[in-house]
């Protein structure tokens, strides 16, 4: 089985077209997001050019809001998932000076810290560890880190760890793998694997591929091909992604393409979408297979792109 | 579908599309105003029962509630208002049981209810749990519900959770997301000692290694039971309770029960090892080498040899392991 590169570019392409469907009017609240899923998804594919920078950057714009965040499309609230969204296509186009004020942007995302280092996702506190990996990585983006943000946060991430070297959402909650990516996220972002117990980890990341290759997000839960990205950034952030078996797993994500539309579902045979589209190609971007524009595990950015971003400590700052 | 089904439905899906589009755009349009009054509450309730997904939505409603009803309604509406809020809730999330945002409004509505009756939240959630017992919004959503209570009584509830969790895992030993809320009430329950059956390290820990026992030998493919079995082997909370000694006839006895478990095993699949025994026996014959100085290395050098046959998902792990 291959990989449907051009169909996948053409129906990333289609996706802003399809104001006919009432599916699209319903997910305004995710266009954001989506557009740096879908440019993401373009860079691995080697197809940038498919969007038209100009359009992107003025769409992410016009979704910054007088506070400083930005919300997944114009007049929608601000919230840290979009505002990362925002300055990730702004820095794939290399545009993070279009920005009128970063001060204003880092006043927002530091203000959504709380005192035990977490993060809410907005000012009506919805906690959450990956809202910490977003807060971060959007300060990271800016190169506007400091230390009081990287501790509290270092001090949250790790108490979100447990026993089975897995972490969860918060304090006392289940290990789920998308949790461990945006925990080891923001452990390698601060500079501090140190603290994890990289071969339990590791050995739950990988007892997460099952028979037919997919790989899930607990014990006991169904296969699901964004865990191709969950689980192998996390295993390729601790040096451990060839504790799972490639080929299987690549069998699993091409088997879950539409040959006729393109795109990538969740497993085989179902709807597919853009946001299982990126993580599929990451994935296989990741275990290097197809050809692929090379993806940085930490950031979820093409590495071209994530090698801009400052790396922390800052050495003007010590 | 035929042209005649197709282009119905187009017509319906234009007609769907203009009212949807129409309404949203004169809600956010009231919010831009700040507009907060009854008529604009009405306006998102038929907004959010379209797309409960519409965040925006969610807060302007949070904020509709909290400058026109709380200053305005005596406390008896007050009171019925936000019951009718959660009644709206759970209407939504009976459709869509994964979606954030519906969860989060539910924790605001409760946290800012005038009585907020967390007890009954515990029963509703419960309910949910024993429909869906996996489900991760739900078990989180528990542990916050408890957590207010015990504020509002001054006292913990880790025993009767604690209970709860043995009622779930008795209905189903793979359920790893009870197994886990285990592994965080036993160190609350060992330091509080709610009742002698936690005074003693040791003898709970027995205990505990039978209740597992016979889950593992209900399933022994199932991982739950095995990912619980190696923290009980290795948290500081049971080793540095008990001596070495009873520690080291611990993992002796265990490493008993999971070889003959393994010969059962063997003799049903044509002589394959089972490998969750296999990976299991590694974990505790590294242990007692650490602990008892035992001559196990050779068995370790085995089960990983036989592992990199018998699961070769993870054939690479078990390499790193032999070169350690």
């Amino acid at each position: 089985m291959s990989l449907y590169k051009e169909k996948h570019i053409q129906y990333i392409k289609s996706l802003d077209t399809k104001h006919q469907d009432y599916s699209y009017w319903l997910t305004e609240h995710l266009r954001l997001n989506g557009t740096y899923w879908g440019l993401t998804a373009l860079c691995i594919l080697n197809a940038k050019d498919t969007f038209v920078k100009e359009d992107v950057i003025k769409f992410v714009l016009s979704c910054h809001n007088e506070d400083g965040g930005f919300g997944a499309f114009p007049q929608h609230d601000s919230h840290i998932l979009s505002t990362l969204s925002a300055l990730q296509i702004l820095l794939i186009y290399d545009s993070i000076d279009e920005l009128p004020s970063i001060d204003k942007i880092v006043e927002f995302i530091t203000n959504l810290q709380l005192p035990n280092g977490a993060f809410q996702g907005d000012r009506f506190g919805e906690i959450d560890s990956r809202f910490v990996y977003t807060a971060i990585q959007s300060l990271a983006i800016l190169g506007k880190l400091n230390e009081k943000v990287v501790k509290g946060a270092i001090q949250f991430t790790t108490s979100c760890q447990n026993f089975d070297g897995g972490y969860g959402l918060g304090p006392g909650a289940e290990s789920h793998s998308a949790q461990v990516f945006t925990c080891l996220g923001t452990l390698a972002i601060t500079n501090r694997l140190d603290l994890v117990d990289q071969e339990l980890t590791g050995w739950w990341l990988s007892e997460r591929q099952l028979e037919n290759g997919g790989l899930n997000g607990r014990a006991g839960k169904l296969p699901d091909v964004c865990y191709s990205w969950w689980v192998l950034s996390s295993l390729a952030i601790i040096g451990k992604l060839h504790w799972i078996n490639f080929d299987k797993l690549r069998e699993f994500i091409l088997s879950s393409q539409d040959e006729i539309t393109g795109g990538i579902s969740d497993r085989p045979d179902n709807q597919v979408d853009v946001f299982h589209t990126i993580f599929g190609l990451a994935g296989l971007s990741l275990m290097g297979f197809e050809n692929l524009a090379p993806v940085d595990p930490i950031y979820c950015l093409p590495v071209d792109v994530s090698c801009k971003i400052k790396r922390w400590p800052y050495s003007d700052t010590i | 579908m035929d042209d005649l089904s197709k282009r119905q439905r187009r017509l319906r899906d234009e007609q769907k599309i203009q009212n949807y589009r129409a309404l949203s755009s004169k809600v956010l349009e009231n919010k831009v105003n700040r507009l907060y009054n009854d008529f604009v509450f009405k306006q998102t309730t038929a907004l959010l029962a379209e797309n409960p997904e519409f965040y925006t939505i969610w807060n302007y409603r949070r904020d509709i509630i909290t400058n026109h009803y709380v200053p305005s309604l005596p406390q008896k509406e007050l009171i019925s208002l936000f019951e009718e809020e959660l009644k709206f809730i759970m209407f939504k999330l009976k459709d869509y049981p994964k979606v954030y945002w519906i969860w989060n409004h539910r924790r605001w509505t409760l946290e800012n209810h005038p009585v907020a009756n967390w007890e009954f939240e515990l029963k509703i959630v419960s309910k949910l749990l024993s429909q869906d017992s996996r489900n991760y919004h739900g078990w989180h959503y528990r542990r916050s519900i408890i957590k207010e209570i015990e504020k509002s009584i001054g006292k913990s509830l880790a025993l009767q959770e604690f209970h709860y969790t043995t009622e779930m895992i008795n209905s189903n030993f793979s359920n790893f997301s009870a197994w886990h809320n285990r592994s965080k009430l036993i160190p609350v329950l060992l330091k509080s000692k709610p009742t002698t059956e936690f005074d003693d390290v040791l003898s709970f820990l027995k205990k505990e290694l039978y209740l597992l026992k016979n889950a593992i030998y209900t399933d022994p493919e199932d991982q739950s039971a095995w990912i619980y079995l190696r923290w009980l082997l290795t948290d500081d909370i049971f080793v540095t309770s008990i001596s070495k000694g009873d520690y080291i006839e611990i993992l002796s006895e265990e490493r008993a029960n999971i070889k003959e478990l393994n010969e059962l095993e063997k003799d049903d699949n044509n002589g394959l090892d089972n490998n969750w025994c296999l990976k299991t026996l590694v974990t505790i014959e590294n242990l007692l080498i650490r602990f008892d100085d035992k001559n196990y290395q050779e068995d370790v050098i085995n089960s990983l040899k036989k592992l990199i046959e018998a699961d070769p998902l993870r054939k690479n792990m078990y390499i790193d392991r032999l070169e350690l």
